[in-house]
């Protein structure tokens, strides 16, 4: 892909949408060469380090879906534990 | 004036019926179609121009993400011809609606994200989190990335709609501005006058630049995802 392209907008004087569209274009351009199954291969992980890491696409993910969880599992909490108290104590 | 300040920007109704649907549907009927191997001016200009933009566009595109092709085109178009009919006097412009463009950007995104946890689940899941990241910071970032792709079809349609209306609304300020200085002071109505012309030139770039804008940006989503 060829970043060196410039996009019409620059220097069109739309100054920001001109940047949005150049970060975009990079930040694509950054995980194209980072990431990807074959780059995971230069990584050498041991024990937990090697399923939870943010190195490799199978640790990323697997970050990514412990935090869900850990997040679900504290709002099961609260609902439960609310659940679980009353609102008024009967006298 | 001030009472009618808003009041382009309310939908049109006729009888009691909404305009909308028609003015919506009538950009449509600036892009002829043609069945000859030759064709006239215009025609040959509209492919031109189309070949030109679906070359800008699709380039960084794989198979899949080129089967968009036809979706971004309709769509760069459209929200063009839209933006610029709407800078004709007394129109009503469907983009400066808040709903009509999330109308726009919302399948548009969430058709690009499905797409992309469906052929690439692992890759799409993986993107929440940035590489590198240290360890402390995973979790904030986690949820960090995902209020931000959840932002972006907001992002879209907010943009334009933005965009659009603070377009409008100044030509209309400055055009009142303008209309009242006459009476009071010549010179001042004149270089109002000016102002609002280099004004009307920088909404007609605005109008096709916004349009580009929204379709690069559905574009690099759909990248991303493919």
């Amino acid at each position: 892909m060829d970043l060196d392209h410039a996009s019409p907008l620059c220097g069109a004087g739309m100054e920001s949408d001109c940047l949005l569209v150049r970060a975009h274009r990079e930040a694509f351009a950054l995980i194209e060469i980072m990431a990807g199954p074959e780059a995971d291969a230069q990584f050498h992980f041991t024990g937990i380090k090697k399923y939870f890491n943010s190195y490799t696409l199978t640790g990323r993910m697997n970050c990514v879906l412990a935090t869900y969880g850990s997040i679900a599992l504290i709002v099961l909490y609260f609902k439960l534990r609310s659940k679980k108290t009353p609102a008024v104590k009967a006298t | 004036m001030n009472e009618n300040l808003f009041a382009s920007f309310i939908t049109p109704m006729m009888f009691g019926l909404p305009l909308v649907t028609l003015i919506v549907l009538f950009p449509s009927l600036l892009f002829p179609t043609s069945n000859r191997l030759v064709n006239n001016r215009l025609i040959s200009l509209q492919q031109g121009m189309l070949q030109l933009m679906s070359k800008q566009m699709m380039s960084i595109h794989n198979t899949k993400g080129q089967t968009w092709a036809l979706m971004l085109m309709s769509l760069i178009f459209f929200i063009g011809s839209t933006n610029l009919l709407g800078l004709l006097p007394h129109s009503f412009t469907p983009t400066t609606q808040l709903s009509m463009n999330l109308g726009m950007a919302i399948p548009l995104w969430a058709g690009a994200v499905i797409t992309g946890f469906r052929n690439k689940t692992k890759a799409s899941l993986a993107h929440f989190l940035p590489q590198g990241t240290p360890t402390p910071l995973i979790p904030m970032l986690v949820i960090i990335e995902t209020i931000s792709l959840f932002i972006q079809p907001v992002a879209l349609a907010v943009r334009l709609t933005a965009n659009i209306t603070a377009g409008h609304l100044l030509i209309h300020l400055i055009g009142g501005a303008t209309l009242a200085l006459m009476s009071i002071n010549t010179t001042t109505a004149l270089i109002t006058f000016i102002i609002l012309i280099l004004l009307t030139v920088l909404e007609f770039a605005v109008a096709m630049i916004q349009a580009y804008v929204f379709t690069l940006l559905v574009s690099l989503y759909l990248h991303d995802n493919t």
